[in-house]
């Protein structure tokens, strides 16, 4: 048999293969990823934010969330407070940072965990909270 | 010969098929049970912190600012009134571990965690402006409304009452009223009126001093 040819079934086989394992293939991409942490996180941003946003601090007459935002000297006011207060109002288990015109406060954020925020508009520019589980 | 060489291609391919294939559902069992995640469960709590800690629920003073009393007389029942997907879900709400709402058992269901305060009120304070003597009275941060009564004496007009420069209560002819008033809670208020010279007569300031504790209140249900 010097013909120097596949078998016929060989050829059919392969192409079999090929077929069955883009569909195996479209199942394993069409698929989206399990469910992340970052619904809980979002929330717990935003009940942070809605809290601070509401909330009148010792001395200003405004709430937290805008007397952070608003100037140099307010924000070195209220930065220490500020950060007691949400280490009080989140769970034990999560770390947080506030970033403001006028610098963050709160942990560094580890790169790769999964993180949730909320940004709050305010007159004086925006504040924004980030949360992970740390 | 040549009979024998094409069945040993037959079985070859045969068993590769088999092979792939085996191996393709394989992979679309395991795709399939990730993405199996309650969404029912997933739903039923979010939908019911979501409504728990709404500015305009039965059980907030605002968003995020939980009623002490509403929440001590919440029940699974009311609970299902506010947020509909939970009904006949095994249901259980704390708020820092202290169970609050308790129905069933949710051992594998679904859990979220919400950020909120607690506002309980104080018994009321009374503060008396004596229209003879003085015309202000301090009310202290945090308070968001009072309620004022004005009872002027005979030969005495009081047309308008101040809450920190800003009129709150005015009537050209006189005021002899008992309203509630909304006051800023960012700051102490001044509530100032002007009586004028031999006035008699007096008006009473009546608050609550709210008091707020922060919490997680934890919901988890199993549909």
């Amino acid at each position: 048999m010097p013909r120097g040819q596949l078998s016929l079934s060989v050829v059919e086989a392969a192409v079999g293969v090929l077929l069955v394992m883009g569909v195996a293939t479209g199942f394993a991409v069409g698929v989206t990823a399990p469910p992340s942490s970052t619904p809980q996180l979002d929330a717990l941003a935003h009940d942070t934010a809605t809290v601070l946003g509401s909330e009148p601090t010792d001395r200003a007459r405004t709430p937290r969330l805008v007397a952070l935002a608003r100037s140099n000297r307010s924000f070195a006011q209220v930065r220490t407070s500020t950060r007691e207060r949400i280490e009080e109002l989140l769970p034990p288990d999560v770390a947080f940072r506030v970033r403001t015109p006028w610098g963050a406060l709160g942990y560094p954020h580890p790169p790769t965990t999964p993180v949730g925020s909320a940004t709050v508009p305010t007159r004086y520019g925006s504040v924004t909270i980030r949360v992970w589980y740390g | 010969m040549r009979a024998q060489t094409n069945l040993v291609a037959l079985v070859l391919s045969l068993a590769l098929l088999t092979g792939a294939t085996v191996i393709g559902v394989t992979f679309a069992d395991a795709a399939l049970a990730d993405a199996d995640r309650d969404p029912i469960d997933r739903h039923v709590v979010t939908t019911v912190a979501d409504r728990l800690v709404a500015a305009d629920a039965p059980t907030t003073v605002r968003a995020n600012a939980l009623n002490a009393t509403a929440v001590e007389n919440l029940s699974a029942s009311r609970i299902e009134a506010l947020a509909p997907p939970a009904e006949d879900a095994a249901i259980r709400i704390t708020l820092d571990g202290e169970p609050i709402v308790a129905r069933g058992a949710p051992g594998g269901g679904a859990t979220i965690r919400r950020s909120v305060v607690v506002v309980s009120h104080s018994e009321p304070v009374h503060r008396t402006i004596n229209l003879s003597r003085d015309s202000t009275v301090r009310v202290p941060r945090g308070v968001g409304r009072a309620t004022v009564a004005v009872d002027t004496g005979p030969n005495t007009t009081l047309r308008t009452v101040h809450a920190s420069g800003r009129v709150v209560l005015y009537d050209g002819a006189g005021l002899e009223t008992n309203t509630t008033v909304h006051l800023s809670r960012y700051g102490p208020t001044t509530i100032r009126v002007d009586p004028g010279t031999n006035a008699t007569g007096r008006v009473a300031v009546t608050y609550r001093q709210p008091r707020t504790e922060s919490r997680t209140l934890t919901v988890t249900a199993n549909a």
